[in-house]
């Protein structure tokens, strides 16, 4: 390797990976003092995020003082399962900004997705492997197609895609939330009882569980797995991504060297919505296994947070989907301690911040380096 | 690397200080130190003997050391007062008072002569007026040393002189002005005393009575690792080219008394006056014949940016094997013909054909097929990204073609053996290909561009200020390539607000005024005074003496 | 600044160790005694919701464990707290309600999917019973009881279904719904009594559900005015949580002369009440009645009453059949007999109140004795206004 290539391969990633690494050790240092602030008892903290280590990661004090594989599984089946939906939203969020888009909408996407493939599995009747194959595709469809209405809106008529994404949410959660799945797609009990959300999706379409029934480990996270990999082969190795990157990093540019601006514009919003949907269907098809009457956690707003702390890079939103995952699986299990259930969205919330002001980090940096620009490494272009 | 080594530099009351030296020599390094904007590792900055430690450029402003950047930094929106006072508002009953925004501006224009109108909004000004607006502003916030970090660049000749003008103002009323340049012709003509800089350390302090452009370069590069060849220092001046250029309305002369020959545009052709031109090039002698027409051009019209007609039935064309130039008043029209001839500006009427394809409206993508390529005026929105690497910007238009991919794929041993090659062959410094290009020096991210574009060996090249901001070096090396294109047999279409550059490498030239071609000169008949004319207009006077 | 990161990193590692010695000596504040645990969950709705989970959870922690929630901790409750939260009614049941010494572990969940892990963490824990407030939680209640047979589940609001949506029976899984059309009898014939004018109704979602709180409240004002009942007018907002809609029926029927009405329509309730209280600023002699919990306190003055589902008591005898040893599995329903549906206190005063509550209470009896059978649907309603 020569020294560029080591350069390029090793220096360059860890640095950029270190401010998001900062970050979300100063969020969970900060949220730890504020539970300590909370709770009154520094060993209430540390047992609360020892528990939310168990919960997240595995139990391992369970299984060393005997319990069974569950006591690993199960933890890293909820994991997983955030792990997944996070990955893909996030993944959305950073394919959009790839070509400099803002997609606030990936909830909305994630929405149609989930309701195309609770209705996909719920009312086709297809062999098991084909059957999740078409309810994904349905959802990435959908997610795909209801994107394009902000690229369309974007690029056709010049309206800012985070006004568009933000009203196309709310027209999502009307038509389907608040009408659909309360309306003409009800799932009808039987007598006065009252069953929330659409009818449940056959055995057919549902991602396959991996580690037995105890654990809701399923099939998503190698979806989601996958799908990272692909993005990321798709954005760092081949001409359609670095094309994209291109006109996101430098439109003008992009356009002066004959690159086609608006269809990668279409194709990445394309892809960000379909990530989005294949999220919804993975949340149908892995857990709930219909759509329930509200959609979950509002997942494609973390997309936003979990790719930008992941750097908008595919195996970076990888990364961080993982450790936010897997903090708030676990977190649940703070509240056994009497700890407020907010917190671990507090510590996905306060690194975002921090990897936000990012270069308020690179100045402080800097400034313990004590590297004067009159000496730096670099001649300072003229700007 | 180090940008400044052990740099002195002493700067007196009222004088007009010229600071110069290569790309990277370290002259904007040190004026940023005496800005706040860097802090030195060692040294201090002393005014009127007292060491200050200027930590930003508010304190460098409370201390009277104000600075106009290359760049401006101006709100297009707002109006020339409101610029002037942002930041420093006057304020009546606590609401922004632009009443006396307003008289506040005008006053300090009439003190120093400037003709600015407060209430226009900046965006309508041409270069050479923000700038002002820039200068005024510095002088609202108490600037009384004042750093113009390379003021003519942008400028026209004429825009060039009302500086000069102004600076001498300036002094006269006390206060102190340094430029950073690279025009060392300017440089003689309006410094009180110069100071050369060379590797981060001022190497000599001149006065300009007791120098020569020739002596400055040498002091300039001395040591140097590639050898000089500063085109305006090896130029031939043409006739009556000697004094500093001044334009024809300031000075009042008319043009010499050998009539400048000159056609205007559709009335000859210019193959005979070409025939003369080719004779007296100053390089070369293995030119190829100007062959067939590459670009043809006819009664093109096009809008601008706010829809203002910018091009009204232009026509020209660039043969392979010659240089053509469009030299103009900034806004008139040159720019937007080049955007339109690559495809980044639809046109309303008129054809053009490359290489014999006749085109509507192609893509930059269908041009750059047809073998256009483009050096834009604006680097960093136009022609590099930015934040990617080298090795990335060298792709960029031909991404999808063979040695940058293979397929679909990206071909990154193709991309990085290519990229190693164009570095080494431009010396572009650092030389790695893995670099990010804002990390590059301008002049190296002009060279990477001009790496690139001239890589995909095209049939005709058009370049937009393909040497702003470059250093002598730099703009020898860029105008060597542009001949060797031209030897190549590749259409060189050059447009510049640099007149001297032009007159450097063009084998013919369009001048454009408001939108049109008011002539079209051979190299033979090159003559600054009455191109000068022509750049502002004298059409009409022109056309009744044919 | 890496190395200042690993140092405090390092600091707070010896506090912590320090710390645990400490803890060692005297036993952690918040840890339990050998208490039995009894588990529960909430919805999304979650603590603080003035509704249903806050009734579950009072059944849990005030009155079954004898504790209150605060500042992240339980502190044991004063017998004065316990009492002050009974109406006359709980107070004068026997046995009365007394703490039972256990423990209660309560989750919140933040999602739909985050239901089961929720339930099975507390099954971990050690819950002996684990509630599951809502019928939101039926799925999981049903999986995480199937595979944990020997943990014992109260699921409140719904029967565990099938696919299918037919009713199952889980051995381990003790079922609560509440006989609403009951409650809503009698405070149909509260309003037919009241009202002067004409009687309203306001739904959420045109569902089942609903559709029982609607029959039961018809047939109530038809048992005390039969006039009225005829002219009784019925909307359905067609949500759950749109206040403004509410607000918007409810003027709506105040203009077609409603003077009572009774909005069993959730948040869209809430725009109701909001509707009927600006109305009496207004001088208007008009009347709302609550649903699910005493919603007196919104509007003051204004709430007639409320129709309560009494889901704290129905959590609380879960944890005393645990104790008792006698909680097994199947459906249970609870209607005006086992409190399960009631009125909330009438604080208001009406010209004939006394004879009024005096009806009330024979009509409460003759339900509670299964005399009078209180219709549930549309078809039963028509049957009941048949006989005489």
């Amino acid at each position: 390797m020569t020294d560029v290539t080591l350069r390029a391969r090793l220096v360059r990633p860890f640095q950029t990976a270190l401010p998001s690494v900062l970050s979300v050790a100063l969020a969970l240092a900060v949220c730890f003092l504020a539970i300590v602030a909370s709770q009154g008892s520094l060993w209430v903290a540390a047992r609360a995020y020892a528990e939310m280590a168990w919960g997240g990661f595995g139990d391992l004090p369970k299984l060393f003082a005997g319990a069974d594989a569950s006591a690993l599984t199960r933890p890293w089946g909820e994991t997983a399962s955030k792990t997944a939906l996070l990955t893909l939203t996030g993944l959305s969020v950073a394919v959009a900004f790839s070509v400099g888009l803002f997609n606030i909408g990936a909830q909305g996407q994630m929405m149609v997705g989930a309701l195309s493939a609770a209705v996909l599995g719920g009312k086709l009747a297809l062999p098991w492997p084909l059957h999740v194959a078409v309810c994904l595709a349905g959802a990435a469809l959908a997610g795909a197609a209801y994107a394009e209405i902000a690229a369309a809106l974007k690029l056709e008529r010049g309206v800012h895609e985070v006004i568009s994404t933000i009203m196309l949410n709310w027209i999502a959660v009307s038509l389907v939330e608040n009408w659909l799945v309360v309306g003409p797609l009800r799932a009808q009990a039987s007598g006065d009882n009252s069953i929330s959300g659409t009818d449940e999706i056959l055995a057919s379409a549902q991602l396959p569980r991996l580690l037995g029934e105890t654990s809701r480990l399923h099939a998503g996270i190698l979806v989601a797995a996958a799908l990272a990999v692909a993005v990321w082969y798709w954005l760092a190795r081949t001409r359609y991504g670095f094309e994209s990157r291109a006109v996101g990093l430098g439109p003008e540019a992009a356009r002066a060297a004959g690159i086609p601006v608006a269809a990668r514009v279409y194709q990445a919003m394309a892809l960000s919505g379909a990530l989005a949907g294949v999220a919804g269907a993975v949340l149908v098809m892995g857990t709930e296994h219909k759509f329930p009457a509200t959609l979950g956690a509002p997942y494609g707003f973390d997309g936003i947070a979990i790719s930008l702390i992941g750097q908008n890079h595919p195996l970076g939103v990888l990364a961080s989907a993982a450790l936010f995952g897997a903090l708030r699986a676990g977190g649940t299990r703070m509240q056994l301690l009497g700890v407020h259930k907010s917190f671990p969205e507090l510590i996905q919330g306060l690194a975002l911040l921090f990897v936000a002001a990012r270069l308020v980090w690179e100045t402080l940096l800097s400034r313990f380096r004590r590297e004067p620009a009159a000496s730096a490494t670099v001649e300072v272009p003229r700007a | 690397m180090q940008a400044l080594d052990d740099a002195s530099l002493e700067i007196r009351d009222g004088e007009r200080l010229a600071v110069v030296g290569e790309n990277g020599a370290g002259k904007t390094s040190l004026m940023n130190v005496l800005y706040g904007l860097y802090q030195p590792d060692r040294g201090e900055v002393r005014i009127g003997g007292e060491a200050v430690r200027l930590k930003s450029p508010k304190e460098a402003l409370a201390r009277g050391i104000g600075m106009v950047h290359q760049h401006f930094m101006l709100v297009p929106s707002l109006t020339v007062a409101e610029n002037v006072v942002l930041g420093k508002e006057p304020a009546r009953h606590g609401l922004f008072d632009l009443r006396a925004a307003n008289e506040h501006v005008l006053a300090t224009c009439r003190r120093f002569g400037f003709a600015l109108d407060p209430e226009a909004p900046v965006e309508s000004l041409s270069v050479g007026s923000q700038q002002k607006v820039e200068i005024v502003k510095a002088l609202h916030r108490g600037a009384r040393t004042l750093i113009l970090d390379e003021p003519t660049a942008v400028l026209t000749p004429q825009e060039a002189d009302e500086l000069f003008a102004v600076a001498r103002q300036l002094t006269a009323a006390g206060h102190t002005v340094i430029f950073i340049s690279h025009k060392l012709k300017e440089v003689l003509a309006i410094a009180t005393r110069i100071a050369v800089m060379r590797r981060g350390a001022v190497v000599a302090d001149v006065a300009p009575g007791a120098t020569s452009v020739k002596e400055l370069a040498e002091l300039m590069v001395r040591a140097s690792p590639t050898p000089l060849s500063p085109s305006r220092v090896e130029r031939e001046p043409p006739p009556g080219a000697q004094l500093p250029f001044s334009p024809s309305g300031a000075g009042g002369e008319p043009p010499p008394a050998t009539r400048p020959p000159f056609s205007p545009s559709g009335v000859e052709g210019p193959s005979t006056s070409l025939r003369h031109a080719r004779g007296e090039r100053s390089s070369g002698s293995d030119q190829v014949e100007p062959r067939t027409p590459v670009l043809e051009v006819t009664d093109l019209t096009a809008r601008g940016s706010r829809g203002r007609p910018a091009l009204q039935g232009v026509s020209l064309t660039v043969a392979a094997g010659e240089i053509v130039g469009l030299a103009g008043v900034d806004g008139n029209g040159q720019r937007e013909l080049a955007e339109v001839l690559t495809g980044l500006r639809p046109y309303d009427a008129g054809t053009f054909s490359l290489g014999g394809t006749v085109l509507c409206n192609p893509s930059p993508a269908a041009l750059r097929q047809l073998g256009l390529a483009h050096v834009p005026e604006d680097r960093l929105k136009r022609a590099v990204v930015g934040p990617m690497s080298v090795e990335e910007n060298v792709t960029l238009g031909r991404q999808h073609l063979p040695p940058f991919a293979r397929g679909a794929r990206i071909d990154f041993a193709g991309r990085r053996e290519r990229a190693a090659r164009l570095i080494a062959d431009y010396d572009v410094r650092p030389p790695d290909p893995t670099a990010r290009m804002v990390e590059l020096s301008g002049g190296n991210q002009q060279k990477v561009v001009v790496a690139r574009e001239l890589d995909a060996t095209p049939r005709l090249l058009v370049a937009v200020q393909p040497t702003r901001g470059l250093d002598v070096q730099a703009v020898a090396q860029v105008h060597a390539r542009l001949r060797a294109e031209r030897n190549r047999g590749c259409a060189v279409l050059v447009v510049s607000l640099d007149l001297d550059e032009l007159l450097a490498v063009c084998d013919r030239l369009y001048v454009f005024f408001e939108g049109r071609v008011a002539g079209e000169i051979a190299r033979a008949r090159f003559d600054e005074r009455f191109i000068g004319r022509l750049m502002l207009g004298a059409r009409a006077e022109t056309d009744t003496r044919d | 600044m890496i190395r200042r990161l690993a140092t405090v990193a390092l600091a707070s590692g010896l506090a912590l160790t320090a710390c645990k010695k400490k803890d060692e000596t005297a036993p952690p504040a918040l840890a339990m005694p050998a208490k039995r645990v009894v588990g529960l969950v909430t919805d999304v709705g979650g603590r603080g919701d003035q509704s249903f989970n806050d009734s579950a959870l009072r059944g849990l922690e005030l009155w079954a464990a004898g504790a209150r929630f605060e500042g992240g901790g339980y502190r044991p409750s004063s017998a004065d707290e316990l009492k002050a939260s009974l109406t006359p009614e709980l107070a004068s049941r026997q046995p009365p309600i007394v703490p039972l010494g256990v423990a209660p572990l309560v989750v919140q969940s933040k999602a739909q999917e985050d239901y089961e892990p929720n339930l099975e963490l507390l099954v971990e824990q050690g819950a002996e019973l684990t509630v599951g407030v809502g019928f939101m939680l039926e799925n999981a209640v049903e999986a995480v009881a199937r595979r944990n047979p020997k943990a014992k589940f109260l699921l409140i609001d719904s029967p565990v279904l099938d696919a299918s949506g037919k009713p199952i029976c889980l051995p381990n899984v003790r079922t609560v719904v509440f006989r609403e059309e009951e409650g809503s009898f009698l405070v149909g014939a509260l309003a037919g009594l009241v009202s002067k004018r004409r009687v309203g109704f306001v739904g959420g979602m045109e569902i089942p559900l609903i559709k029982k709180f609607e029959a039961g409240f018809r047939a109530g004002v038809a048992s005390t005015n039969p006039a009225a009942a005829e002219k009784l007018l019925a909307t359905y907002t067609g949500s759950f949580d749109n206040v403004a809609a509410g607000k918007q029926v409810g003027q709506d029927l105040m203009a077609k002369g409603v003077d009572v009405v009774f909005q069993a329509a959730g948040s869209d309730g809430l725009g109701v009440i909001q509707a009927v209280k600006e109305a009496r600023a207004e001088g208007k002699d008009v009347y709302v009645i609550g649903v699910d919990s005493d919603q007196a306190h919104l509007a003051p003055g204004a709430v007639l009453t409320s129709m309560v589902k009494r889901v704290d008591l129905a959590v609380y005898e879960a944890v005393r059949d645990l104790k008792a040893g006698t909680l097994a599995g199947g459906d249970v329903a609870r209607g005006l007999k086992e409190d399960g549906v009631g009125l909330a206190v009438v604080r208001l005063d009406f010209p004939g109140k006394l004879e009024a509550l005096a009806k009330l209470e024979a009509l409460r009896q003759r339900v509670v004795s299964g005399e009078l059978h209180v219709p549930s649907n549309a078809a039963e309603l028509a049957a009941f206004k048949a006989q005489p």
